[in-house]
């Protein structure tokens, strides 16, 4: 595929199709970390990382392992046993080789394994019939959207900590509400990508 | 220690055997259904598109453009039935168009596709205006604000011509 | 606690979505038509009751250091199940919830009721909690689902209603719909429940803090 396809497969994966406020992938951690900016950060990187690696490994195995021997049916097991496996060892090897990288993202890794955006991107490069690169592509966009997404609200956050709403509003509906018009914003961009190659 | 080891591995590998096993005889129950069920929806599909035709007969795909799915001719000679696929920016439009043995288009349809709702509907609300266009698809002009969907659809109808060429 | 108050409990005290917050993710991309969102509560579960069941029953077999790799391989299992039932038998609902069917595998409240409840309990009690928790879920499902399609589409399980399908809103039925009225739900459950809702999405409240090891680290 043209470079040019790749872009906007990458483009759209990251702000079009945001994983987080347009497809509602990845939630929980979204609501649950993003109320500081270098928590949020972390937690992007973490889920950036996982999500290209996780498809580095669950793609040729999909292609290569389970289609030629009709073991679709498989699938669903094998990617997320495969995704824990990535997280449990990634975890260990950031430990023993880059102690500093561990320390800023290992408290996150082990909530990768339950978020429903890397299973979902790995399903997402099977089911849409990417090549490798295509699909290398597709979770570098997922990843830095949910990045993104993630900065961008925890800016947010902060400033509703200082608001005022009326009792039952505090905590989670505000941050929903923050949530929705985020959202809005995002659909800004579907125009931008549709004319952005003429 | 060795035993606490060994028995928790064997404890996950019987889990697995017997989990896969399970699925296996389920999807040998229901892979039949759901291939019939498919094979159903794809045979309406064609109909819908080339109503006049009596039996779809399935073609070989050397030598066609790598887009093209499925290439189908009919019994009685009025028609062919491309399935094409062609990438908008949401991932893959998977188009079933038929041309007539004349070259003219007899109708075209989507199967699938995941581009953005309200803002790719034009494209794909245009499809009537396809019917009866020749490989120059003359008067079709792309949508503003929707650029990327409306060549990917064309692109895919070209490629759906182009097989034309080689089947006819 | 007897077998009854197991049973409300998912219900309404320690409903998943809208007291626990838990597997938000299919709860607001699917909840855009009463009808998809009955579908994936009673998918979720069924794949929450089997999960519940195996994981009680074979609570005294799983070595601990394995627990997480078998309770994945059961729950994905079970999911996997629930997919092939779907395609083969109800393919309308298999288009219309998509790629969130496969995604049951990750929703938090079944890993989490293995984790707090089904691992030290029997099975009977297992079984209570799974219909419980299944039957908040699916009704708060169908609570957004109602309020976003009646109000976004003008229909209620594709039956049109009169005034308002010629003035529907149909932002509801996007993105930003779902997330603003879930939270005006949560609002209102804060208003009328006594202890509110958990009120911190942090990992504090997470079933999966203990499996993490890190609860309470991070809010």
């Amino acid at each position: 595929m043209s470079f040019e396809g790749l872009i906007v497969i990458l483009v759209s994966a990251a702000v079009v199709n945001n994983f987080v406020l347009i497809q509602f992938l990845g939630i929980c951690p979204f609501l649950g970390v993003s109320k500081d900016i270098k928590s949020s950060a972390g937690m992007g990187f973490a889920v950036l990382f996982v999500m290209v690696l996780a498809t580095i490994v669950t793609w040729p195995i999909q292609i290569y392992l389970l289609t030629p021997n009709d073991l679709g049916y498989l699938q669903t097991i094998v990617f997320v046993l495969i995704i824990a496996a990535l997280v449990q060892f990634m975890e260990i090897v950031l430990k023993k080789y880059i102690p500093a990288l561990y320390l800023s993202l290992g408290v996150y890794l082990p909530l990768m394994t339950t978020n429903c955006a890397i299973f979902a991107v790995a399903l997402m490069n099977v089911k849409e019939n990417y090549t490798l690169v295509e699909s290398i592509f597709n979770s570098l966009g997922a990843g830095v959207g949910f990045l993104l997404a993630m900065v961008l609200f925890s800016g947010i956050r902060k400033h509703t900590e200082n608001a005022d709403p009326p009792e039952s509003f505090k905590g989670a509906p505000l941050t929903l509400i923050a949530a929705a018009i985020l959202s809005i914003s995002f659909f800004g961009f579907s125009g931008v990508i549709e004319n952005l190659f003429g | 220690m060795k035993k606490d080891f060994v028995l928790p591995v064997i404890v996950l590998a019987v889990i697995c055997l017997v989990m896969s096993g399970a699925l296996a005889l389920i999807n040998h129950v229901t892979y039949p259904i759901v291939s019939e069920a498919a094979a159903e929806r794809a045979e309406l599909a064609m109909r819908e598109i080339i109503p006049g035709a009596d039996e779809f007969v399935l073609l070989s795909n050397e030598g066609l453009p790598e887009s093209i799915v499925e290439a189908y001719t009919t019994s009685n000679n009025t028609g062919f039935i491309f399935i094409v696929t062609t990438f908008g920016y949401g991932g893959e439009i998977t188009i079933i168009c038929g041309i007539d043995p004349q070259g003219l288009i007899i109708n075209t349809l989507t199967l699938s596709h995941t581009e953005t709702k309200g803002i790719s509907d034009p494209v794909f609300n245009m499809q009537p205006e396809y019917i009866g266009k020749d490989v120059s698809l003359a008067g079709i002009d792309a949508i503003s604000g929707a650029t990327i969907t409306s060549n990917a659809y064309k692109k895919g109808i070209s490629d759906a011509f182009l097989a034309f060429e080689i089947i006819k | 606690m007897n077998n009854f108050s197991i049973f409300m409990r998912g219900i309404v005290k320690e409903n998943p979505v809208l007291i626990l917050l838990l597997g938000l993710c299919p709860a607001l991309a699917v909840s855009t038509q009463a009808e998809n969102a009955l579908g994936m509560g009673i998918a979720t579960t069924f794949v929450l009751v089997c999960s519940n069941l195996a994981i009680s029953l074979l609570r005294n077999v799983i070595p601990d250091k394995v627990r997480i790799p078998c309770y994945i391989v059961l729950i994905s299992g079970f999911v996997t199940l629930v997919q092939m039932i779907v395609e083969a038998y109800a393919y309308t609902l298999y288009q219309a919830l998509g790629i969130f069917l496969p995604l049951i595998a990750t929703n938090c409240v079944i890993f989490g009721r293995a984790e707090v409840f089904a691992n030290k309990n029997n099975a009977f009690k297992s079984l209570l909690d799974a219909i419980g928790m299944g039957a908040g879920f699916t009704l708060a499902l169908l609570l957004i689902a109602s309020v976003r399609e009646i109000f976004g589409s003008g229909t209620w399980f594709g039956i049109e209603i009169p005034i308002l399908i010629s003035n529907n809103i149909p932002i509801l039925t996007l993105a930003p719909g779902g997330f603003v009225v879930f939270g005006f739900l949560v609002a209102v459950v804060n208003k009328f429940s006594k202890t509110g809702t958990r009120n911190e999405f942090g990992c504090k409240g997470c079933p999966q803090a203990k499996a993490c090891g890190k609860g309470g680290t991070l809010s």
